[in-house]
């Protein structure tokens, strides 16, 4: 046997990368598998409930608050576009767009939290709570801040991330694959919020 | 080292971006204009599936990479997610179970339980 690898086990040069990506992406990528675990069982949760019980409120009206939910949705697909537009200026080792782009993605997350905020603020005015609301199922409180509060958590998380990614650009200290990777976490963001809108907002409009 | 795609523009992104607001806008329809909440939510999931597939392939460039990467880890996940959704019929059982209930097309009971 000459393999290398068998001969001295921990010389990872010798093992070719099986996905011919970098480690680190594949963290990223283990990370969104591992994350969509979580928020899958809680979807899942959630529909579970929300097909269950025979009095869910309805608190959404088809006016502003599905309107508000669609401008949010609108935003967030933007975001990923921009994220993308970041992505490929990097590429073209185009450091003054990828910044352009990387701010404009992070004003779209800042705008989607704020939109979010604002509507959660309005639920609280009308008196739902996370164990009880004025309209039916006391469960609905905790199952809709449970669910939109772990993705807001995630925005927050890469509102966070993005900066530090353009900090890392003004310093040249981060290639277009670092950009690449930001955008794998910031697109999975995105792609939760596929099934929020529909489950959560549309299930429930009046 | 990497596989993904070496397309330094945005714009062949921008029809993506036009599909899953498209995607999205039709859930909107739909949701105007189903009743029965079942068979919204199976329509539903059903296009959220397809706007997150798009969003999986291009936005985060999955369509790109070798494909042991995609059979890696997609299987996986699916295979977790439908062991979890196992548990679902359950639901519509529970939803039947409660004293509340009353089938399609029956005025709700005003009588106290």
């Amino acid at each position: 046997m000459d393999e290398p690898f068998i001969a001295n086990p921990y010389a990872t040069h010798a093992v070719p990368a099986p996905y011919a990506i970098p480690s680190r992406k594949t963290g990223m990528w283990l990370f969104i598998i591992s994350d969509s675990i979580t928020f899958g069982a809680m979807l899942i949760a959630y529909a579970f409930l929300r097909l269950g019980s025979p009095q869910w409120p309805h608190p959404f009206e088809f006016g502003s608050s599905i309107l508000n939910a669609t401008v949010m949705t609108i935003v967030l697909v933007t975001s990923s576009l921009s994220m993308v537009g970041a992505i490929t200026a990097a590429k073209r080792e185009d450091w003054g767009k990828t910044t352009l782009w990387l701010l404009a993605t992070v004003a779209l997350g800042v705008t989607f939290a704020i939109l979010h905020l604002r509507e959660w603020f309005g639920m609280f005015h009308e008196g739902v709570r996370l164990f009880q609301n004025p309209w039916g199922t006391p469960v609905f409180g905790a199952a809709f801040f449970g669910l939109t509060g772990l993705h807001i958590l995630h925005v927050t998380g890469g509102v966070i991330y993005l900066l530090v990614v353009v900090a890392l650009v003004q310093a040249k200290k981060i290639k277009a694959n670092g950009v690449e990777i930001a955008g794998l976490y910031w697109c999975f963001v995105d792609l939760v919020w596929m099934f929020i809108y529909p489950m959560v907002y549309l299930m429930s409009a009046k | 080292m990497s596989t993904t795609t070496n397309d330094t523009r945005i714009g062949p992104f921008v029809g993506v971006w036009f599909g899953v607001i498209a995607i999205n806008l039709v859930e909107l329809f739909v949701a105007t204009r189903l009743a029965e909440t079942r068979a919204l939510f199976f329509v539903l999931m059903a296009l959220a599936l397809v706007a997150a597939g798009l969003v999986m392939a291009f936005f985060m460039h999955l369509k790109y990479e070798r494909r042991n990467l995609v059979l890696s880890l997609i299987p996986a996940l699916l295979f977790v997610l439908f062991m979890t959704i196992e548990m679902f019929p359950d639901s519509s059982r529970l939803n039947r179970m409660h004293p509340q209930f009353q089938p399609v097309g029956e005025q709700p009971s005003t009588q106290p339980q």
